[in-house]
């Protein structure tokens, strides 16, 4: 492996998602398999297309016996996720772009990620960030003794940030927020986009979860964090429209420019 | 197991039920503050007749018997609010657990303030339980006395409790009562301060409390 | 009883039902019942002036000051219950009158900048006493509802203007901010007075921490690794930070 390590931008699922390695073994093939592990959940899973298994069944084409495990494995997670958020998190309350009201993408884009991230540290990789269109998985350090420093985006201003943490180990971080594009979040109870934050972000050690958990504080506003704080090892920070900022006490703290 | 909604049917679901938590949480906020301020009121209103009591000064209609047994009352009521002030705080979800309410010095909030309350609850604990019946008849009555005098402490160190902490400490309402209950305590305190040379004196000293302490007594053994 | 009720009654056993009594007979019985009802009055006083229990012919004790006992009690319940309502009614009643915290500021920064510069009287009013501020709007078209209008402009050196804005009545209580802005961008917003801890706020960021500080920093001299947030979309992405820090780290360029 180059002193650079593994590096590659790839454009699916409607964003370009950035893999890094910086530290470990891992040959470029497993750069391949992640690839095309991501191609593989872009058709299994998008909403946008109309031959995927996922529209297949959401039109009631499909049944449930149908599907792969994969598919039942990420609609199980989103059944747990719903019943646990009190129906914040709801795939079903989506408007989704295939015209039928399934998406799961609140998840499924953390799980895609997160288990690329899995298939890169068994390939070797120790030190590592996939960043999947905002949505971050991350292994190990940036370097040596440095974190990862992450920033997170500014809800208004896109080209400053909020807030930069340090992160290290394995680490998920999501960030939902207004400015998104196709993320069609709305409040179950009002069938409108949930108003009071800006965005919310979720730091935890699952990035599959963290990204449906800032899909859920989002639609929960301010109060979700209290409902995030009941979660061990998810943290929380959100930007109200106020743009007040509140985290939870665990939430990493701001870091300082060196 | 999800199912696709059908077209035009959003599902409500039970976002309700975190709502009805919060709201239950917010409930105990509220009833924290009101026994607090409650509690307070007991406890200064039995502090008043306790001194008025043992000064003499229950007037000439009111039996003394009526006077102690209200003075008795409201000291264990102050007490049952106090206590019900202290779980409303640990179910409020202010960041209290029931160690910070109950060992003094080791609420890392507030420290001092909470500090206090928690002495005062238990100097009123202490005061309320000797004075029960059983209690009092089993010590001396030097004991007792001394014992008893640590509700006078108490009842400031609450007063104090509920200024520096209250939420509504900055209200004018609460800032007239907590002058009010200051001037009642002060001036009950005085009557028994410049009543007790007088007492020493009467020969009918013993007439109440020594009276019915023996009286107690004889009843129990 | 005593012995004299018992000779009472040997002498004038109450009457059976129906029997038919004669009128010096029951005027007998009236002034006896007259006389048992006044000892029983005063026997107990005597024997609760000892002790503050008595114990009723039922053999229940029974406190001297059994009626005062409960109004005290309902006393105490009625005034909780009332002081919840009212506390609870108060705060909502506050919740509801939401204005704008710090985004009123962003009107004042944007707005406020040159009224504010050249009414430098402004100044004292609202950085000194928010609290009165507060409470007396007055008209002037720059800040959101509840929040003073007054800002303070206070020309820095390079640039950087600080304003002082209004108190703003938000959910979790006043605030009161002061933010810098250099070149048309906001750089800095510090919370000067801040929700008081033990009030609503407390509650609800029991375990949510205010930061009050929307902290708007310049990406590029944060020295960040990553971004979250910033790309969803491909389209976006060639214009986005992170595809800029992809460039440098695709040029083999160490950032951070």
């Amino acid at each position: 492996m180059s002193q650079f390590g593994l590096h590659h931008v790839e454009h699916v699922m409607g964003m370009a998602v950035s893999i890094d390695v910086r530290g470990g073994d891992a040959p470029l093939s497993a750069l391949r398999d992640v690839v095309a592990w991501l191609h593989h959940v872009d058709a299994t899973f998008s909403t946008y297309r109309d031959d995927s298994p996922i529209t297949g069944w959401a039109r009631g084409e499909l049944t449930l016996d149908e599907l792969s495990d994969e598919i039942r494995d990420v609609l199980r997670l989103c059944d747990e996720v719903r019943e646990d958020s009190y129906g914040a998190f709801d795939i079903n309350a989506v408007h989704a772009p295939n015209g039928t009201q399934v998406d799961p993408s609140g998840l499924v884009k953390g799980w895609a990620t997160e288990r690329a991230a899995e298939m890169l540290t068994a390939s070797g990789a120790t030190d590592l960030c996939i960043n999947a269109g905002g949505d971050i998985a991350l292994r190990g350090h940036f370097a040596p003794g440095k974190p990862w420093r992450v920033g997170i985006r500014h809800p208004l201003e896109a080209d400053r940030l909020a807030m930069v943490v340090e992160l290290s180990g394995q680490v998920g971080l999501a960030t939902s927020a207004t400015y998104e594009r196709g993320n069609h979040i709305v409040d179950p109870r009002t069938d409108a986009p949930p108003s009071g934050l800006l965005s919310a972000t979720v730091v935890g050690p699952d990035l599959t979860f963290a990204d449906a958990y800032a899909t859920t504080v989002f639609v929960m506003g301010v109060d979700g964090l209290r409902w995030l704080a009941e979660h061990p090892g998810y943290e929380g920070y959100v930007i109200t429209d106020e743009q007040m900022t509140y985290a939870t006490d665990g939430f990493p703290p701001r870091a300082l420019d060196e | 197991m999800v199912r696709p909604g059908a077209e035009g049917e959003i599902p409500r679901l039970e976002l309700e039920a975190v709502e009805e938590a919060q709201q239950l949480t917010e409930l105990w906020w509220y009833v924290s503050r009101s026994t607090g301020l409650v509690a307070t009121a007991l406890a200064v209103g039995s502090l008043v007749f306790g001194f008025l009591f043992s000064a003499r000064q229950t007037g000439k209609r009111l039996r003394p018997a009526w006077w102690l047994d209200l003075h008795n009352w409201l000291g264990g009521l102050a007490l049952a609010f106090t206590a019900i002030h202290m779980l409303a705080v640990i179910f409020a979800d202010l960041g209290y657990g029931l160690v910070d309410v109950l060992v003094p010095g080791t609420s890392t909030d507030s420290t001092l303030a909470v500090t206090l309350g928690v002495l005062g609850f238990y100097g009123i604990a202490i005061a309320s339980v000797t004075a029960w019946r059983r209690v009092r008849s089993r010590m001396s009555r030097a004991v007792w006395h001394t014992l008893h005098l640590v509700s006078i402490p108490a009842v400031a160190f609450g007063g104090l409790h509920a200024y520096l902490m209250g939420t509504d400490a900055g209200s004018r309402a609460f800032v007239l009562f907590i002058v009010l209950a200051a001037v009642a305590g002060s001036y009950a305190a005085a009557l028994r301060i410049t009543g007790l040379a007088a007492e020493r004196s009467r020969s009918s000293e013993q007439i109440l409390n020594s009276g019915s302490g023996r009286s107690d007594r004889d009843g129990v053994r | 009883m005593t012995v004299f009720d018992d000779v009472m009654t040997a002498m004038y056993p109450p009457p059976r039902p129906g029997q038919l009594l004669d009128a010096p007979t029951r005027e007998q019985l009236d002034r006896i019942a007259e006389l048992q009802a006044r000892r029983k009055a005063s026997a107990p006083a005597r024997s609760v002036a000892k002790r503050s229990t008595t114990t009723t012919a039922s053999g229940k004790r029974r406190h001297a000051a059994h009626r005062s006992r409960m109004a005290a009690l309902a006393a105490s319940i009625s005034a909780t219950g009332m002081l919840t309502a009212y506390l609870a009614a108060a705060d909502h009643a506050g919740a509801s009158n939401i204005a704008l915290g710090s985004s009123s500021l962003s009107s004042a920064a944007t707005g406020a900048q040159a009224p504010a510069a050249t009414t430098p009287a402004a100044t004292t009013p609202a950085a000194t006493t928010p609290a009165t501020a507060a409470k007396k709007p007055a008209g002037s078209a720059t800040t959101a509802p509840k929040s003073t209008p007054a800002t303070t402009a206070k020309p820095a050196t390079g640039g950087a203007t600080s304003f002082v804005g209004g108190t703003a009545q938000t959910r979790w209580g006043p605030v009161q901010v002061k933010v810098t802005i250099t070149a048309g961008h906001i750089v800095d917003v510090v919370a000067l007075q801040s929700p008081n801890s033990h009030s609503r706020s407390t509650w609800i960021n029991s375990q949510a921490v205010p930061m009050l500080r929307s902290e708007a920093l310049q990406a590029q001299s944060a020295n960040i690794n990553t971004i979250s947030g910033a790309t969803y979309t491909s389209d976006g992405y060639a214009q986005s930070l992170q595809s800029a820090l992809d460039q440098a780290r695709a040029q083999g360029v160490t950032v951070g």
